[in-house]
């Protein structure tokens, strides 16, 4: 944000840093361990009065002149020109802090300088007490240096006190300091073995050869033990959230973790066998080879400690990206281009959108992610998403996930960061404009039955659900294919009865539609019949998510037919995760999730939850979300500490879909103005123009609900729920917690008293349990089921469906030849007369 | 869009700014001395090879080289960490600005220090390749120079800084519209000849060699003499501000130039008599006060942004107490074994070499 960017593409996200750390490090380390190798080796010589063995130190000491003072020193220089390079803020800070402290080290690097040169120039000349006494003071030195760096390094990782006092020693006596001295020290042996081999294995003489690569392999194998165990101490001195990123959270840790865990081992495996006797050919190779894996070893090491230190550069303090934690609030309210120094552009513009997305990219995203380079290649790790997916991914940025540092900037600047990535870098073509008008859906012609208003019997029917949305993918399967519809055979007459003995209820689809048949059984509720009817949208072949069903009612006994309706089964595919998550519709109407969508789903909650769901899919054993997230709608129980699928996938998506309304529900559930479904129809969307939210609440909310509820059930949801604001309220603490599909809103928050709506949001407010849905719920004589009269939730009549005015409102048509709530201003359709008072329920007539 | 608005802020630094700078100063002395020996060296080697020297004195540098450039390298990380210190709100941003070629740096460094232990190792091996490795260094070490005088030159140009917002696909850029770029390199190179004829002429006064004392006297006068012109080009080519303080409008600096102005000409004086001691003598103080100047120049160019006193202070001397004490030690130490080495090489016999 201070400085300005060496912009990079392919060879960005760190390349250079890794490259020349990578090195530097191993060779470094190598000058620590390598020196004391040196006097040990040379006493060892001396003492047991072996000059061939000393010539060998002389030789080896030639080896690691050239190769740490010109390798490992400049590599040093070069480790701080590239940090500086890349992350000048946060380089600045650790000069600024620490000057004296590399300063010092400084000191120890010169007297290494000196030390090594007279070790090697005045290899034969020195008189042996002093040649000793040079080498104890080059291993001094080394490891001074070692020391004074590995202090600062700790210190980015876990500052400890300094966070708060700001001092040198608070700092550099940090929680991991001596932890990570110890690894280091002992890493350093290993390392000064395996180089040892190099020179070892070229021993022209065979019998001093053998000697010392046995020699060498008790340096490159036994240190192994202090690494391990000092290993262990470091990783057991980490900070909770540290501890937690490297045992726990962070895939990307635990990659190099597993790479450190067994090439470790494996290398001192290599240092034993190199002893064994073999052939010098091989055993030359041998050492290169185990000197290369020894340098991935440790590069996996150094790799695991950036790691756990994410989404920092200093922890707590700079983000990997160089933007300082403390600029965060302001950069978000005024954007960040506005803030940086270094930005071309201060505003985003429909002009300048793609290259401010660009410098975005910069500022934020290209410290770690190369473009089609080796380096964490955004190409790839965007691969597939929309523009939307990875606007909602950078909104979500380092709140479940702590890995990556979260989004700094704007709504603006987010979109235009997601264009340019989208757009520019993954060149897919960017999203359609949001103010095309919604496609024409095919028309449907729906005839309303006929009815004779002397008939003894009507019925009254209606889905459970106003819609009934399901992923039918055969890798991951969520929801039941279908729904369910309730009917209730009505007597008529003054005082009119439900019927349910000797009759018998069937469904059948009309003509032209899917072909489904079937039979009603009896409801618990001892008054209406249910049948849940397995279809799918596009059965017939065209998207349908509105198939119509015959029902008929028969005298059991005599067949004879008592009454007749059509209803529609609400069944769709439109499940939009493809909006995020990539991947085509299976159905061209714009429905169905396909494999590569599904893919996309289940490898992110492989990785963000470390299942192994892809793979499972992939050997032909369906994900059903339901086996593990409890999903009583569905019938599933799902597993025990485990939130529920509504909790689970409410909570997880509006960490990324913030400050969002009814739009965040649409995209998923079935209801985008531009989709084939438009499942809200009912009186409330169509008349009165209300969003989901409107009873629902925001997102945000609503998730916070639920996550209370697996609270209380003692299910750990704390990473969901961290980072949600809510939006109607000012805490957490002032949302109920809820249990999904039993506590929703209730009607009566809005109609008190059954009267006209008043209150602008029956958000919040819960029916206390699944019998005050409005689903199951009775009138005040505890006769006739709500959705008798009103319909399916979601298409309270009057509805308007979108491809034929009337489909939803075939009895209201039916019976009283007007689209409003059945019996409404027309009690004869039930009781034949008209009817004084308000039985069912007060204000019935307004 | 102004460059003042462009200057990163920083966080404060542990003790007041007026205790680093005499470090900062002190420690670029040491480096520039050794920079100078060793490129200024490497060119007069290749200098007198091209002209057909065979006098062993090609040798005896060649082996000393890969040294030099050890300490070299040592000595320039201390006054780069106390410039980052002071002013590296101005060099980081310098640096970013010209990104792949100042980090191209370290590639030049290694391939430099490799090539010149090459050199040196096999040097008779080599045979005609020799001359080829060594143009390699040099025009690598040439390079170095070069990214360095414009990083230095860069930091103080703030304006040159707008360039970054000019060049849409910004790649990396020097700071080569600066007209004080050149003039400073070539002074600074031709001052590296210069001091490497003086070193020259010292070796030979150590290895009793006075035709490798008198080649290197001729060197250092010659290079003197045509670094004045080039001084004097350097100083016209700075910014009207910078300049007038170098020109009776700032005390020290004026002084400063006066007092180079004065040793330069001793210098000559001395170098054509052949006065070794007496050059050596005047090129401590000529280097410090040409080091103080330079810093002035710095002081100059940035006083309309910043000044090193406007740094804030956390008050932790401690640090610096450990660094001190330690510098002590260890500068003590590295004395001890330099001894060492010297009546090691005297006992055995090594010195004379080259005869």
């Amino acid at each position: 944000m201070e400085y300005p960017v060496w912009k990079l593409m392919t060879l960005g996200g760190g390349f250079w840093i890794a490259l020349i750390s990578v090195i530097h490090v191993y060779i470094a380390h190598f000058a620590v361990g390598g020196g004391l190798f040196l006097v040990l080796t040379e006493m060892k010589a001396r003492r047991e009065n072996d000059p061939a063995m000393l010539a060998y130190v002389g030789k080896h000491t030639k080896f690691f002149l050239l190769l740490t003072l010109v390798g490992g020193g400049i590599t040093g220089v070069g480790i701080w020109f590239s940090i500086a390079l890349m992350s000048p803020l946060a380089t600045i800070t650790i000069i600024h802090n620490f000057v004296f402290g590399w300063a010092t080290e400084w000191v120890f690097f010169l007297v290494e300088i000196f030390a090594l040169l007279v070790y090697h120039y005045a290899f034969n000349t020195l008189d042996a007490k002093r040649h000793v006494a040079v080498g104890w003071i080059y291993f001094v030195a080394g490891w001074m240096s070692l020391f004074l760096v590995n202090g600062i390094l700790g210190f980015m990782l876990t500052p400890g006190d300094w966070a708060a006092t700001g001092n040198f020693w608070d700092g550099f006596f940090n929680p991991t300091m001596l932890p990570q001295l110890a690894f280091r020290t002992a890493a350093s042996l290993m390392i000064a073995g395996l180089f040892g081999f190099v020179t070892a294995t070229r021993i022209a003489d065979d019998d001093l050869r053998r000697r010392m690569v046995r020699y060498c392999a008790v340096w490159g194998a036994v240190p192994l033990v202090a690494v391990l165990l000092s290993g262990w101490w470091y990783v057991a001195a980490l900070p909770p959230a540290q501890h937690l990123l490297v045992v726990e959270k962070s895939l990307r840790v635990g990659q190099y973790m597993r790479f450190f865990l067994w090439s470790g081992p494996l290398v001192a495996l290599g240092a034993l066998l190199l002893a064994a006797p073999q052939p010098d050919g091989v055993r030359r190779t041998m050492s290169i080879a185990v000197l290369l894996i020894g340098l991935a070893w440790f590069g996996a090491f150094e790799g695991t400690r950036e790691a756990a230190r994410k989404p920092f550069l200093i922890w707590d303090r700079v983000y990997s990206n160089s933007i300082p934690v403390a600029a965060v609030p302001e950069a978000d309210e005024k954007g960040l281009l506005a803030v940086a120094k270094w930005t071309r552009y201060k505003e985003i513009t429909d002009e300048n959108r793609m290259a401010a997305g660009a410098e975005l990219y910069q500022l934020q995203c290209a410290t770690c992610h190369s473009v089609d380079g080796p380096m964490n290649d955004i190409r790839k790790r965007t691969a597939g998403m929309p523009v939307e997916g990875i606007d909602a991914a950078l909104d979500g940025q380092g709140k479940i996930n702590r890995y990556m540092p979260p989004f700094v900037g704007t709504r603006a600047e987010r979109a235009a960061l997601a264009a340019y990535i989208a757009e520019e870098l993954d060149g897919r073509a960017g999203p359609e404009s949001a103010e095309a008008a919604p496609p024409e859906l095919p028309e449907m012609k729906t005839d309303t039955p006929p009815f004779d208003q002397d008939a003894d019997y009507l019925i009254t029917a209606s889905a459970r659900q106003g819609m009934s949305v399901f992923s039918d993918n055969h890798l991951l399967t969520i929801g039941t294919p279908g729904n369910t519809i309730r009917a209730r055979l009505i007597l008529r007459g003054e005082v009119p009865e439900q019927v349910t003995d000797g009759v018998i209820l069937s469904y059948e689809s009309t003509p032209g539609e899917p072909e489904l048949r079937g039979e009603f059984q009896p409801a618990e509720d001892e008054t209406s019949f249910e049948a849940a009817v397995a279809a799918l949208p596009s059965a017939g072949g065209s998207f349908d998510p509105y198939p119509l069903l015959a029902v008929t009612a028969k005298d059991a006994a005599s067949g004879k037919v008592l009454a007749q309706t059509k209803v529609v089964l609400p069944v769709s595919t439109e499940l939009g995760c493809k909006q995020c998550h990539g991947g085509q519709w299976t159905d061209p109407a714009g429905a169905g999730v396909s494999d590569a969508t599904a893919k996309h789903v289940l490898a992110v909650h492989d990785r963000m939850n470390k299942t192994n769901l892809l793979a499972e899919a992939d050997a032909g054993n369906p994900v059903v979300c339901g086996r593990c997230h409890a999903d009583s709608e569905n019938g599933q129980t799902g597993r025990e500490g485990v939130p529920s699928l509504s909790a689970a996938l409410h909570g997880f998506h509006a960490n990324y879909l913030t400050g969002r309304d009814g739009d965040a529900c649409a995209a998923c559930h079935a209801n985008a103005p531009t989709g084939p479904t438009r499942f809200f129809r009912g009186h409330h969307a169509a008349n009165m123009g209300f969003e989901c939210t409107a009873c629902h609440g925001p997102l945000e909310d609503l998730a916070i609900g639920l996550l209370k509820g697996e609270e209380d059930k003692g299910v750990d949801v704390s990473a969901l729920l961290a980072n949600l604001k809510p939006r109607r309220v000012d805490s957490v603490d002032e949302i109920a917690p809820r249990k999904p599909w039993e506590q929703e809103p209730d009607c009566l928050t809005c109609h008190q008293d059954f009267g006209p709506g008043m209150a602008a949001t029956a958000d919040g407010v819960w029916t206390k349990g699944a019998s005050g849905l409005f689903a199951n719920r009775k009138d005040e004589m505890d006769a006739v089921a709500c959705v008798a009269c009103h319909n399916s939730p979601h298409v309270v009549f009057p509805a308007t469906n979108p491809y034929d005015a009337d489909r939803d409102n075939i009895q209201p048509l039916q019976y009283q030849g007007e689209a409003r709530t059945l019996g409404g201003g027309a009690c004869r359709v039930c009781h034949k007369v008209d009817m004084e008072g308000e039985a069912h329920h007060p204000n019935m007539s307004m | 869009m102004h460059a003042e608005g462009l200057i990163p802020a920083v966080d404060p630094i542990p003790v007041a700014a007026a205790w680093m700078d005499p470090m900062l100063i002190g420690t670029f002395v040491v480096h520039i001395l050794l920079m100078n020996v060793l490129l200024g060296g490497v060119f007069i080697a290749l200098a007198r090879r091209f002209a057909g020297a065979d006098d062993g004195l090609d040798r005896a540098l060649s082996k000393r080289a890969p040294i030099v450039m050890a300490l070299a390298v040592n000595f320039g990380v201390a006054p780069f960490l106390f410039l980052q210190t002071l002013y590296g709100q101005f060099d980081y941003t310098s640096s970013v600005l010209m990104g792949g070629l100042w980090l191209f740096v370290i590639a030049a460094l290694l391939l430099a220090y490799s090539g010149l232990y090459w050199h040196e190792l096999r040097f008779e091996k080599l045979g005609g390749l020799r001359t080829g490795v060594l143009a390699g260094v040099l025009v690598l070490l040439l390079y170095t120079a070069f990214m360095f005088t414009n990083n230095m030159t860069l930091m103080l140009n703030t304006d040159g800084w707008l360039q970054y917002f000019r060049t849409p696909e910004s790649d990396a850029f020097l700071n080569l519209a600066d007209p004080t770029v050149f003039p400073r390199w070539l002074h600074f190179m031709t001052a590296a000849v210069a001091v490497a004829g003086l070193y020259i002429a010292v070796l030979g006064r150590s290895q009793k060699r006075a035709d490798w004392t008198e080649s290197g006297m001729k060197w250092f006068t010659r290079a003197t003499m045509l670094n004045v012109v080039l001084g004097l080009a350097f100083l016209v080519s700075l910014p009207e501000a910078v300049q007038h303080g170098f020109l009776g409008g700032r005390f020290n600096p004026t002084t400063q130039l006066l007092a180079a102005a004065a040793l330069a000409v001793l210098a000559i004086f001395c170098g054509a008599r052949r006065k070794v001691g007496l050059c050596v003598g005047l090129l401590l103080p000529l280097v410090v006060v040409m080091a103080l100047a330079r810093d002035q120049v710095r002081v100059l160019a940035l006083e309309p942004h910043f000044t090193i006193g406007q740094l804030p202070v956390t008050n932790q001397p401690g640090p610096m107490w450990m660094f001190l004490l330690t510098l002590a030690a260890g500068l003590a130490c590295c004395a001890w074994l330099a001894k060492l080495w010297l009546d090691a090489s005297e006992s055995s016999g090594e010195s004379g070499e080259g005869r």
